[in-house]
């Protein structure tokens, strides 16, 4: 042993010493690290899990039993509880045959995963009974899980894991068990985690105490000559207080220590701006150039370090008292400004104690800011639509939190009432994303301010075998300029066990989030013109099948989000009775205008009323959508629009035509059954490969049938021949692009039917 | 006459805006959007008469739009937001809006 772990040892163990002196119970919350001798799962022998299985079926309770049992669906060989009459005894034959039921159902693939780090959080300081961590795989981003947990005997607690980032089937565990060896030696308290899943074999791992800290963090606190600092409080000061706040001496760096942060605050700067002349006001941009200059730590990098800048006020004035200003450039969320000549620095008239409300204004809203940098939204702003930015998971407003993160004037009662309760802390939620979210997202520097909370990252793989996915209809997704976008989703059924859903899910808007982002761009949400109250229909698909859908996402009540060339991502989440699942996102391209034309074109052809003809397949009211669309089909008669634009303008012929009249009437327009087909022969036959890459093979039939079906009634027989032979030889040629289609067009809506 | 602040707070994403007070058209702003950090888009300045009045707030980019009858005496700071829910919503009060 070195002289150094000697070193290291006695001071662990002086510090031991003084909590056993002080009579504190042991607190085991922090940051654990893998042990270097773990068998990782790569590596792992059978008899190396046998063992681990056989030591955690000592612990393996009746809560556990009962948790595996209710968050599974019965595809999986469960683990049954045990009556409550017979309690499990530590290491019982019982409890051992309830772990190797799940051990013979394990399919024991080997995935070479490594396991990192393990944060416990389940007392101390706001105790979230929250576990997290990570592992690596090599070639892959990290992947990283939460559980949320339940006490389950001396430092034993139980838990599911609700989240994962990223979503992948390398990591299939659904619950946890942690029994943590607790010592007052911070070196010899360790923790084990068996990671469980029905059907997948048990992972036990050792983790050894590295910190009582979750991350670490620094700040360095500079002050501009002509501006004030606040870098600690006394709670007692002001008399509006909560009777339990202990009165002491608070920093922002204790604030930071209790929220799981291992805080530093390096030496901060002077910062003269008598050279400044007569302009004394801030703009983001000197702020951004400052931090560039006098932070001492600045770099274009992630790390876990923050600038704070007291200086007098900002370009806005008086009425802003502090700003997580960096929202430039590639690194976000890494400095921060509070001006002390703002309204932070003026007690309202009649305070009672102005100076004590100067100092906690300018203490608040320090922390706040800097709250920001650990990207924090305000706490009204955690349940928002989607083109406000992308929540990390969803959470509920918390507008009459006292926070940090929340505005003293907001909550009812105003001021007085906010600080009448107001303990100098974060609220849970926040705490949750402070120390459990995955590190990217919090870390300054990292994931962009109010973005990148990974949407896409936050639901876990379906447990119920059920799967969405978001496709195009040809090899690469590539769109011409104008060319409706039309997208293909499937529920899949990948369990090995047939599954029943509502045959319509996919044609409720209201089930499904629709997510759009253009590269560089904020997110928006596709809100479709119409939303539909189906009737549910049951369906049994079985493993292998999926219901299709086509989905126009083109235009929308927000206008047309996708009109404008260059890349996108979309994504798709689909809400179910439950559970959620979340599609692939899928990456686009709108290509450039390839004519004069067709830029002339867009701007008659890129309005509500033309995105309404398209996503209603045609009107006969909207006489500026159809001249729109007509002079597509005119002017563009090659172009993939045209064939949209046929459709449109085919399909409200087919059939007689009801008109709201001014005297609120209607009026029944003629069908043109001939006119109608002539063009919609030319919109599916002429070009019918062509026409179903654009339309998408599921409205691609969807339109030949219903034209077929049309011109069989008017006695056209030959040319419902024509339309039904083309669409075989469609669904021949997609079978050669994806051999899927075919089956699913056939099967997935009569799966009820067959069965 | 009298000043009245209308502060364009939550919810702006690339949104037009048009005030108008009783029926004279005041004030019209493109492209606004809420600075998240801060919960603002954007602060106008209008002349309101003294007395009673309509302020009519209008996002035609959202379809949305809303009034209300003010007193300059009980209220020059109206604070405007677009709810989760898609709603206009105005608040109004005697004390400048601050923000941090």
């Amino acid at each position: 042993m070195s002289d150094q772990q000697k070193a290291k040892i006695a001071a662990d163990e002086r510090d031991g010493e003084q909590r056993e002196g002080t009579s504190l119970a042991v607190e085991v919350s922090g940051t654990y690290v893998c042990h270097p001798f773990n068998p990782h799962r790569a590596a792992s022998t059978d008899a190396a899990l046998s063992e681990s299985a056989n030591d955690d079926a000592a612990g393996l309770d009746h809560e556990l039993a009962q948790l595996l049992v209710a968050s599974d669906s019965g595809e999986h060989t469960l683990v049954r509880p045990r009556s409550a009459a017979q309690p499990a005894r530590e290491g019982s034959e019982a409890e051992v045959a309830a772990l190797e039921e799940v051990e013979r159902a394990s399919i024991g693939v080997p995935i070479p995963l490594t396991a990192r780090e393990l944060r416990l959080d389940v007392d101390g300081r706001y105790p979230q009974m929250t576990a997290s961590g990570n592992f690596s795989a090599p070639g892959r981003p990290d992947i990283h899980w939460i559980a949320r947990l339940k006490a389950a005997g001396p430092f034993r607690w139980v838990g599911r894991i609700w989240y994962q980032h990223p979503a992948t089937p390398l990591f299939a565990y659904s619950s946890v068990v942690i029994q943590v060896t607790p010592s007052v030696y911070a070196v010899r308290r360790r923790a084990r985690v068996t990671f469980l899943a029905p059907g997948v074999r048990a992972l036990t791992l050792n983790y050894r105490f590295h910190s009582h800290f979750f991350h670490r963090f620094e700040f360095e606190a500079d002050q501009v000559t002509n501006a004030a600092i606040t870098l600690d409080i006394d709670t007692g000061a002001h008399p509006n207080r909560p009777p339990s706040l202990p009165v002491e001496r608070l920093s922002i760096r204790e604030v930071y220590r209790r929220a799981g942060f291992d805080t530093r605050r390096r030496a901060g700067n002077q910062i003269d701006v008598g050279g400044a002349g007569a302009n004394g006001t801030w703009s983001e941009s000197e702020m951004h150039d400052a931090m560039q200059v006098h932070w001492s730590r600045f770099a274009n990098l992630p790390q876990w370090s923050m600038w704070v800048l007291f200086a007098h006020m900002h370009d806005q004035g008086t009425s802003l008292g502090g700003i997580m200003f960096d929202d430039i450039g590639p690194n976000h969320r890494q400095g921060t400004a509070i001006f002390t000549g703002a309204f932070i620095s003026q007690a309202p008239a009649g305070e009672t104690a102005p100076a004590a409300w100067i100092e906690r204004m300018r203490f608040w809203t320090a922390v706040h800011e800097m709250g920001h940098g650990f990207n924090l939204a305000h706490s009204w702003q955690k349940e928002h639509p989607a083109d406000w930015g992308t929540p990390w998971i969803p959470t509920p407003n918390e507008v009459e939190a006292r926070s940090f993160m929340n505005y003293p004037y907001s909550v009812s009662g105003g001021e007085t009432a906010f600080f009448a309760d107001f303990e100098f802390r974060f609220s849970d939620s926040e705490l949750l994303f402070m120390r459990h979210a995955p590190p990217p997202f919090v870390e300054m520097g990292n994931a962009n301010w109010f973005e990148n909370h990974g949407f896409e990252q936050i639901v876990r793989p379906a447990r119920s075998g059920l799967g969405l996915s978001l496709g195009v209809n040809r090899k690469r997704a590539l769109y011409q300029f104008l060319e409706p976008i039309v997208l293909e989703l499937k529920l899949y059924n990948h369990a090995q066990q047939r599954r029943t859903v509502d045959a319509n899910v996919l044609s409720n808007p209201e089930a499904l989030t629709v997510i759009i982002r253009k590269k560089n761009g904020v997110a928006r949400q596709w809100r479709p013109y119409a939303s539909y109250c189906l009737q549910r229909r049951p369906v049994e698909l079985r493993p292998g099948q999926f219901i299709p859908e086509s989905l126009f996402i083109s235009a929308g009540t927000n206008g047309w989000d996708l009109s404008e060339p260059g890349d996108y991502t979309i994504q798709v989440a689909l809400k179910l009775p439950t559970e959620d699942l979340v599609s692939n996102p899928l990456a686009l391209r709108v290509a450039v205008p390839q004519s004069r034309g067709e830029e002339r074109l867009a701007q008659d052809y890129f309005t509500d009323a033309v995105g309404r003809a398209l996503s209603f397949d045609g009107t006969r009211e909207l006489k500026k959508a159809n001249d729109a669309l007509n002079e597509v089909v005119v002017q563009l008669s090659d172009h993939p629009a045209a064939q949209h634009a046929k459709i449109a303008l085919a399909m409200p012929m087919a059939r007689q035509y009801k008109v709201l009249q001014d005297d609120h009437s209607f009026f029944g327009q003629a069908a043109q059954v001939e006119e109608a087909g002539k063009v919609a022969k030319e919109a599916l036959l002429d070009s019918k490969d062509e026409s179903a890459e654009t339309l998408g093979h599921v409205d691609y039939a969807y339109y030949v049938d219903r034209f077929a079906g049309l011109l069989e009634a008017a006695g056209d027989k030959r040319s419902a021949g024509e339309l039904t032979r083309a669409k075989q030889s469609v669904a021949s040629s997609r079978r050669a692009l994806d051999a899927d289609i075919d089956h699913v067009l056939k099967t997935a809506p009569d799966a009820a039917a067959a069965e | 006459m009298s000043k009245l602040s209308v502060d364009l707070q939550e919810g702006f994403q690339n949104d037009t805006v048009r005030v108008r007070v009783d029926d004279a058209a005041a004030l019209e702003r493109e492209g606004l959007s809420t600075r998240r950090q801060i919960g603002l888009a954007a602060r106008l300045e209008l002349e309101a008469p003294e007395g009673s009045f309509v302020l009519h707030v209008e996002v035609p980019t959202r379809a949305l739009a809303t009034s209300e009858r003010l007193d300059a005496a009980r209220g020059a700071f109206v604070g405007v937001n677009i709810t989760a829910g898609g709603k206009l919503e105005l608040r109004v009060q005697a004390k400048e809006f601050w923000y941090a």
